[in-house]
């Protein structure tokens, strides 16, 4: 069986299946049940059924755009984010390459010594350079 | 049955909380047999417990007294699925060789039966936080550097909630209240409100839900699904005894329900997707338990009983995903029926659970809870939860199905055979999901607050099947604009992550700073006064001197001889001039003294 064939079977049997149930609510109309509460969308035939199709033809595009537009975001937006952070507030006062194992940079040779304020940390991580600063905060 | 097991006084807590160290200890075939008897001893305790009478457990600490045990139906009710589901995440775990992750899991599901059977806010409170300990450890469990970040935002988020909750206990207590459990009504006062923030966050209420999916989807396979069954529910069990018709709880639980869709509608990756749906569905239980009538209580109570045994079925099976196909992202899937029909079935079993389809559990609880609204005249809350369900079977049943396990065939050279216990786990998950749906009526024997429901009366039946099938159908137009992106997309939490980190950072610097400049100015005091008193000749020319420098060269103008303290001394002559008239000014300030003392 096609694709397409496939397609057609299923929706002519999805409104068949909707139209028994139509049918049904208008023979035995809401509030035969025991103890419910008649309420006026519960006596449409096929309520349901429409807010079935027209909330997901509704909800899918609207939130896909939405994720489109404004949220999607790639996988991997917040290790990104949290370089961009380290970038964007510099490196923590009064540290540089206190950690001797961490490789030295170029610009900045004297920074080797541990204690050095001010100078340069070059582009390590912001993790790295917060516990630095915990740790060579020499006042 | 009963009576062949007398009901010990012995909290199920206890057997997992004590027998944690086993499996750190013990290695092999050992290990394997505790893993799998003591959760099943837990179970069998509980289930002794129906039996009636026992004596209440307490023990007395720094003056108060704590209640280890207190029996009722909803304690039961949920201390029962929560030691089964015990029993099938270690069957699911079997296979792993961590010792601390498994520690860890059933630290935090032990805890979580402590809180179940906890007999006062004592015991509550202190197994509460005890949950929050093994969670984190079985997020951090992962070991990748995301799992690590994740638990730190995961810890902080529940440090928040469980101090709250802590607040709200003390200040209950303070105002003159027992420590005994029973519900606030809703005019208890703000320590109730703090207890509610405190449970909220761990119901993943929005806006405090982000953790969730954070932690959730890059956990393991095997701590996922232990975090998919508990924290959540021991939430909407708390808020059951404590909340129960705080009519706050159905605007939250609604809402709840749509964010969480709306979410699973556009994400990628399966995980992700199953997370925002733990959200959606503790959404209809907050919602239930704000309407309150016993008809919504045991509906919300049945659907968290079902959600365990439905949402823990499909994180298995995508946990087995993960650990067959190395990957849970439905763009780089598809085609997996070929190679793994019989997880479809397995996972089916789960998305038609958790959508409501008739003859599948979901549908007796859901219909409970949609029922139990529609009763108490609240139909927005109807129209707001059938509306979720459509997004439900969406992203759970036909996104993730349809793209996954056919959609475009991809070639998996590394898809791994799964192991036998994990298997076995997925089919004690997935029978009980059926048993229910067919036979509701073992439902309403265990329900706690004994309601009348008739899951398949014919309106009931008509609903979902209108609902489910025009969803299809909508579905099938819509295919191609559904279809999975890459990506992941912005939670609330992006406030958190961003603004509030670029400033928590730059205040942090700041103080920083102002250590160091605090630090430097003293230490140039402390010179200053070396100078000074060494020589103050020296120091007053250097302090009129400063910024006599050259602007293009930045030579000092100071004379040479000032640049060391020792270079420059006073002559003879002034030096004693000055010693005569400081001894001269001490005479004369003594002669005052003493005579104005006399």
């Amino acid at each position: 069986m096609s694709a397409s064939r496939a397609r057609k079977v299923f929706v002519v049997a999805a409104l068949v299946v909707v139209a028994v149930t139509a049918v049904l609510t208008l023979v035995f109309p809401y509030g035969s049940d025991p103890g419910a509460k008649v309420v006026w969308y519960k006596r449409v035939p096929a309520f349901a059924a429409m807010l079935g199709f027209f909330g997901c033809v509704i909800m899918v595009p609207a939130v896909k755009t939405l994720a489109k537009k404004v949220l999607q975001r790639p996988d991997d937006y917040y290790s990104a984010m949290e370089r961009r952070l380290a970038e964007l507030t510099g490196p923590a006062p009064g540290t540089s390459l206190a950690d001797p194992s961490a490789p030295s940079e170029a610009e900045s040779p004297a920074g080797e010594e541990p204690g050095e304020p001010g100078k340069a940390a070059g582009g390590a991580s912001a993790v790295h350079q917060t516990r630095v600063a915990k740790g060579g905060g020499h006042g | 049955m009963v009576d062949l097991l007398p009901p010990w006084p012995l909290p199920p807590a206890a057997i997992l909380l004590l027998g944690a160290p086993l499996l750190v200890v013990l290695q092999g075939t050992p290990r394997k047999i505790v893993h799998l008897a003591l959760p099943a001893l837990a179970l069998i305790q509980v289930i002794a417990l129906y039996g009636g009478e026992h004596a209440a457990v307490t023990f007395e600490w720094m003056g108060y007294t704590v209640g280890l045990l207190e029996v009722d139906r909803t304690r039961l009710f949920f201390g029962t699925i929560f030691a089964a589901v015990a029993l099938i995440n270690s069957m699911y775990a079997l296979h792993r060789e961590n010792p601390v992750e498994k520690a860890a899991s059933w630290l935090y599901a032990g805890s979580s039966l402590g809180v179940t059977f906890a007999g006062d806010l004592l015991a509550f409170i202190l197994f509460w936080e005890l949950m929050g300990v093994g969670s984190v450890l079985l997020v951090v469990a992962g070991s990748t550097a995301r799992n690590r970040s994740a638990a730190i935002r995961y810890a902080a988020w529940h440090v928040l909630g469980g101090t709250v909750l802590l607040a709200g206990v003390l200040a209950w207590m303070i105002g003159g209240n027992d420590l005994s459990i029973t519900a606030f009504s809703q005019d208890a006062g703000w320590p109730a409100w703090l207890i509610l923030f405190g449970v909220a966050l761990n119901a993943a209420v929005v806006p405090l839900h982000t953790w969730l999916p954070d932690a959730y989807a890059d956990a393991l396979p095997e701590g996922a699904a232990f975090l998919a069954a508990y924290t959540t529910k021991v939430a909407v069990f708390a808020l059951i005894i404590f909340f129960a018709g705080w009519q706050i709880l159905i605007w939250a639980g609604t809402i709840m329900a749509i964010y969480g869709v709306s979410y699973a509608i556009v994400e990628n990756r399966i995980r992700r997707i199953l997370s925002y749906h733990i959200i959606s569905q503790v959404g209809f239980m907050v919602a239930a338990i704000g309407v309150g009538t016993p008809l919504a209580l045991d509906g919300a109570a049945a659907h968290a009983y079902f959600n365990i045994l439905y949402k823990g079925l499909l994180f298995m099976a995508a946990g087995a995903i993960v650990m067959a196909a190395g990957t849970d992202r439905l763009t780089e899937l598809g085609g997996l029926v070929r190679r793994m029909p019989w997880l479809l079935a397995l996972y089916a079993v789960g998305a038609a659970s958790i959508a409501g389809v008739p003859l599948f559990n979901g549908f007796v609880s859901k219909g409970m809870v949609v029922g139990g609204a529609s009763a108490e005249g609240f139909y927005w809350a109807e129209i707001g939860l059938l509306f979720a369900s459509i997004g439900t079977f969406l992203s759970i049943g036909l996104k993730v199905i349809w793209f996954g396990f056919y959609g475009k065939p991809r070639e998996y050279p590394d898809l791994e055979p799964l192991p036998w216990n994990v298997w076995a786990a997925m089919v004690m998950a997935a029978v009980p999901c059926i048993v229910y749906g067919v036979w509701p009526g073992l439902l309403y024997l265990q329900a706690p607050f004994e309601a009348t429901f008739s899951a398949y009366s014919l309106h009931n039946v008509i609903k979902p099947i209108e609902l489910l099938t025009m969803t299809g159908l909508g579905f099938m137009l819509l295919v191609k604009v559904a279809a999975p992106k890459p990506g992941f997309a912005l939670d609330i939490d992006w406030f958190v992550r961003w603004p509030l980190a670029y400033a928590g950072l730059m205040v942090s610097r700041g103080f920083v700073r102002m250590q160091e400049a605090v630090g430097a100015g003293a230490s140039r005091l402390v010179v200053m006064g070396h100078v000074l008193i060494q020589n103050p000749i020296v120091a007053a020319e250097r302090m009129l001197g400063r910024g006599m420098t050259n602007r293009k060269t930045g030579a000092s103008k100071l004379e040479p001889e000032l640049e060391s303290i020792d270079s420059y001394r006073l002559p003879l002559g002034p030096t004693i001039a000055v010693v005569l008239v400081v001894f001269g000014i001490a005479a004369v300030v003594q002669l005052v003294v003493t005579s104005t003392a006399s």
